[in-house]
């Protein structure tokens, strides 16, 4: 029986965002917009997704004089991505 | 990037693959390091070998310096480059390796200065270790033959030719550091 993958993940930005943040300790807005290759807009409207469903956490500050978002992801976040992956395997080689 | 484009599991697979792999080591930023201790350490090991040859006193006077010039390119680079990414976990283990590696070395030189007995073999033998390691994880052979060449120049000049340390020393850097270093540079970012 296949689970359901999580819709939250299931967003080409959304897991692209989620994979880079699973891979480092936290990332600034800069570097999500230039790795996602996405527009401020439409990445800020996907943070947001993220953040409410508390997949990741994002604080708002200053470098220097410049504002600064910085996100990171949680416990929860990272469970999810677990199991997001454990069932795209699934799909993948249904017999395993 | 399309937001909610349909994406089938191959799909979504490649784009944790793509994103995984765009955050991963930065060759061309880890390169910098080995180039500027290979480059300063080398000058030091030859200072010392002419000085010592020409009888100058303060031969030992070139480690301090490159020590404190690669200290500080390295503080300052390091900082830099924190501010044009993020840590990545891999980053964190290699800072670990070579932080401990630091204070092993300072502990080893001190000791061995105050028991009045050459340190170089020794400092090849322990660099090897942090080389060798930082190659194998990263699958870089050139630094893993890096490591090797460390410890094996470090036992050799345990035994042999401990008059010819500076010099061992010296073409060890190169072989080391520094040409693993260039051919780090070489590599595309993020490869």
């Amino acid at each position: 029986m296949f689970k359901p993958l999580d819709p939250l993940l299931h967003s080409p930005l959304r897991l692209a965002v989620m994979s880079l943040l699973v891979s480092v300790d936290e990332a600034d807005f800069g570097f999500l917009k230039e790795k996602t290759e996405s527009t401020a807009g439409n990445l800020s409207v996907q943070l947001s997704k993220l953040e409410e469903a508390k997949y990741i956490s994002v604080t708002k500050g200053y470098k220097g004089k410049r504002p600064s978002t910085t996100c990171k992801i949680t416990k929860v976040g990272e469970t999810a991505f677990k199991a997001y992956v454990n069932s795209l395997n699934q799909y993948i080689n249904p017999i395993k | 990037m399309n937001t909610e484009k349909e994406m089938n599991p191959e799909e979504s697979l490649a784009i944790i693959h793509a994103m995984i792999n765009k955050a991963r080591f930065n060759f061309s930023r880890g390169s910098f390091y080995f180039i500027t201790w290979g480059i300063l350490l080398f000058i030091a090991a030859i200072f010392e070998y002419v000085a010592q040859q020409t009888q100058i006193e303060m031969f030992y006077l070139g480690w301090p310096i490159a020590g404190m010039v690669g200290g500080i390119a390295s503080g300052i680079y390091g900082s830099k480059s924190r501010a044009q990414g993020p840590n990545t976990h891999l980053d964190k283990v290699y800072s670990a390796i070579w932080t401990t590696y630091f204070f092993t070395l300072i502990m080893l030189i001190t000791s061995m200065v105050v028991n009045k007995i050459n340190p170089g073999p020794y400092i090849l033998l322990i660099t090897g270790l942090p080389t060798f390691l930082t190659g194998y994880i990263l699958a870089f052979r050139p630094l893993k033959l890096g490591g090797i060449l460390f410890w094996g120049a470090g036992l050799f000049s345990m035994f042999f030719f401990s008059e010819f340390t500076s010099l061992i020393f010296g073409a060890v850097m190169l072989g080391g550091y520094l040409v693993p270093g260039l051919l780090m540079r070489q590599m595309k970012e993020n490869v």
